[in-house]
């Protein structure tokens, strides 16, 4: 009797071992060739959808694969979630919105190691002074959110873009305001100076007449 | 037209008006490059299909940078591989660690002297070619403790005694089943066994009787074993030895190492291709000597089976114009240029071969006036080409096999490796041999 147990334990054995095979065979060749790919062709790929379209950095030029692989080609078109995934408070680059910002020198003032430098000037009908230099060296920045957090105005800001990476050491140095809207700015800097002073010799000119 | 040696001995008169010597020498010299450079090829080629074959089982895509589909890889890895620094540590036995890799690759590239790719296109076809294989996959044996003992390390001498332990005990199975083959054939020249299995899929020797179909099995995961892939890849079991025999390796000796691994995969197929699945055979068509067009190209194409493939062909490019017609239906629909275009950015192989299929069919029209020549192409690619693309397409399709167990199947113990040999694949390859000899007695 205890013959026949063995046998039957022998060809338990092979018929065991061929059905388990063929069970993992048949599960990977699913995933090989039935299966969505996984892959984020990253440079390939728009990833950032929308931020990355607006961005303040110069924009990479796109990279082709020099041939669309065989397989899943009509997932060229994807999309990745990577912008949805990250996470709410994601410390990326930093952000400016300068009809905000108020040149109070708050973020100047926080920053450790001095990689802002704001200056502004007085102008008509604006809160406190329009910035006419808002510049932030991202060589030195640590993206400790120490100026984010100390900006009454939230003028600075986090960003989610990731992509920093320059050729040159200078293109790091990031000036958020434009040339023609320094010129501007000062332009109008001297027209309220003068207007201020116009109020100032009227105000006088009142004062003598009473 | 037998064999590379013997074509290239009949070609250099001039030559031979020097002697025997010096001949045999350029002979043997040019064989050996034209099989080190396509074994060099062809385990590169491995190592990118293994690593795509890894990336389609991960539901990855696999490298698809280098070339075309990233086909160029290897090259990259080579050139990386040259490039980097050889290491050979302090307490190694220098000589022989220097040495150990190149003999595993010996070994390798031995086996491609006797693999054939046609009927006419073999380096040299050996009447013991079967027998020679056998020995020249023991090179691997000797190349590995070599390795491992060179090393000075623990991990890679015990993945070099595992390795020898492995390798002599699954050459019993695989020499087991080959002679099951042997015997059929009653030859053991490679192109010998491959003509005796002409006439048709029923006479491949997997499935010309259930004990030679056992049989393929049999050395399939033998082979397998042989060529210390996984699952039986106790000599590198990275869990247990970190890396095994090759472990203190580094640069182009650990990429010898790889080729020499790489290009095994090939010469099991092949053997596998050779022995069982009908080798350069062609289901439905016959390629022996003469080939099809041993009368004339009429009544070659008013044979049925040949008017089944045409049938074929025609359907295949008809399904083929259908998708690139809807591609171009698509560009059409949003206005996209030519090179913009989803027909040429995904439908670039069906335009190709739209191209191809176009240009037989004006050839086919042309053909009238130009019977002899066209019937000398058709010649020789009833004798070449045809056998070469469907031994490689078998061989392809069997290596795909080998890289799916690899990523699909987990690592034997040690105990359950000598156990699948010793108890299960040994005593079923003598029952083959034995039921083969009794079921030709029965049939013949």
């Amino acid at each position: 009797m205890k013959f026949f147990d063995g046998i039957g334990a022998y060809f338990g054995n092979i018929y065991e071992s061929v059905t388990t095979i063929s069970m993992g065979m048949w599960i990977t060749f699913k995933t090989a060739f039935f299966e969505r790919k996984v892959t984020l062709q990253y440079p390939s790929h728009d990833i950032l959808d929308g931020e990355s379209k607006d961005a303040s950095l110069p924009s990479k030029k796109k990279l082709k694969p020099p041939f669309e692989p065989l397989l899943g080609a009509s997932q060229q078109n994807y999309k990745g979630p990577l912008n949805a995934e990250l996470a709410e408070r994601y410390r990326g680059l930093l952000g400016y919105d300068e009809l905000k910002c108020i040149s109070c020198l708050l973020c100047v003032v926080n920053c450790p190691i001095d990689v802002i430098r704001v200056k502004g000037v007085k102008i008509e009908g604006r809160k406190g002074k329009a910035p006419t230099t808002f510049r932030i060296d991202y060589s030195k920045c640590m993206f400790c959110g120490l100026c984010v957090e100390a900006c009454p105005t939230d003028a600075v800001f986090f960003t989610r873009r990731f992509e920093g990476a320059t050729f040159e050491y200078r293109t790091l140095i990031r000036e958020f305001i434009s040339p023609e809207l320094y010129l501007e700015r000062l332009q109008l800097a001297e027209v309220a100076k003068q207007k201020a002073k116009e109020k100032k010799m009227q105000k006088q000119k009142s004062e003598e007449q009473e | 037209m037998e064999n590379l040696v013997n074509d290239l001995f009949g070609q250099f008169a001039l030559l031979q008006k020097l002697g025997y010597v010096p001949t045999a020498a350029v002979v043997m010299l040019t064989c050996g490059l034209i099989v080190l450079n396509f074994f060099a090829l062809m385990s590169g080629l491995f190592t990118f299909f293994e690593r795509k074959v890894a990336g389609w089982t991960n539901a990855r895509r696999g490298p698809n940078r280098v070339g075309p589909y990233g086909l160029v890889q290897f090259m990259a890895d080579g050139v990386k591989l040259i490039l980097k620094e050889d290491i050979i540590p302090a307490a190694a036995d220098r000589s022989i660690f220097k040495f150990a890799p190149y003999l595993l690759l010996l070994g390798t590239a031995l086996s491609f002297v006797v693999i054939p790719f046609g009927p006419k296109w073999i380096i040299g076809d050996l009447n013991v070619g079967v027998l020679y294989l056998l020995a020249t996959g023991s090179f691997t044996v000797v190349g590995l403790i070599m390795a491992g003992w060179a090393s000075n390390n623990k991990y890679a001498l015990l993945g070099g005694m595992r390795s020898a332990a492995q390798i002599v005990s699954y050459e019993i199975p695989n020499a087991l089943a080959i002679l099951v083959v042997v015997l059929t054939a009653g030859t053991m020249s490679m192109q010998g066994i491959i003509r005796a299995q002409a006439g048709g899929i029923h006479h491949w020797f997997i499935f010309s009787s259930p004990f030679s179909f056992l049989a393929f099995f049999i050395y399939f995961i033998s082979a397998i074993a042989e060529i210390n892939r996984v699952p039986f890849d106790i000599p590198e079991a990275e869990s247990e030895l970190v890396a095994g025999y090759n472990i203190e390796y580094s640069a182009m000796r650990f990429g010898v190492f790889f080729a020499a691994e790489f290009g095994n995969i090939y010469v099991i197929t092949a053997v596998a291709v050779t022995c069982f699945l009908g080798g350069w055979q062609v289901p439905f068509l016959e390629v022996g000597e003469l080939g099809p067009l041993g009368r004339s190209f009429g009544s070659f194409v008013a044979r049925p089976e040949v008017l089944m493939l045409l049938l074929l062909i025609a359907l295949a490019a008809t399904f083929l114009a259908w998708k690139a017609l809807r591609a171009f239906v698509w560009d059409v629909r949003r206005k996209r240029a030519f090179f913009g275009s989803r027909f040429v950015r995904f439908h670039s192989e069906l335009l190709v071969l739209g191209l191809v299929f176009a240009g037989g069919a004006l050839v086919m029209v042309l053909h009238l006036p130009l019977r002899a020549y066209l019937s000398t192409i058709y010649w020789a690619f009833f004798q070449y080409l045809l056998p070469f693309l469907v031994f490689f397409g078998k061989a392809m399709l069997l290596s795909f096999v080998v890289l799916w167990w690899r990523w699909t199947l987990p690592r034997l113990r040690v105990d359950q490796l000598m156990g699948v040999c010793w108890k299960y694949l040994i005593p079923i390859g003598f029952v083959c041999l034995l039921g083969q000899g009794f079921w030709m007695w029965l049939f013949s």
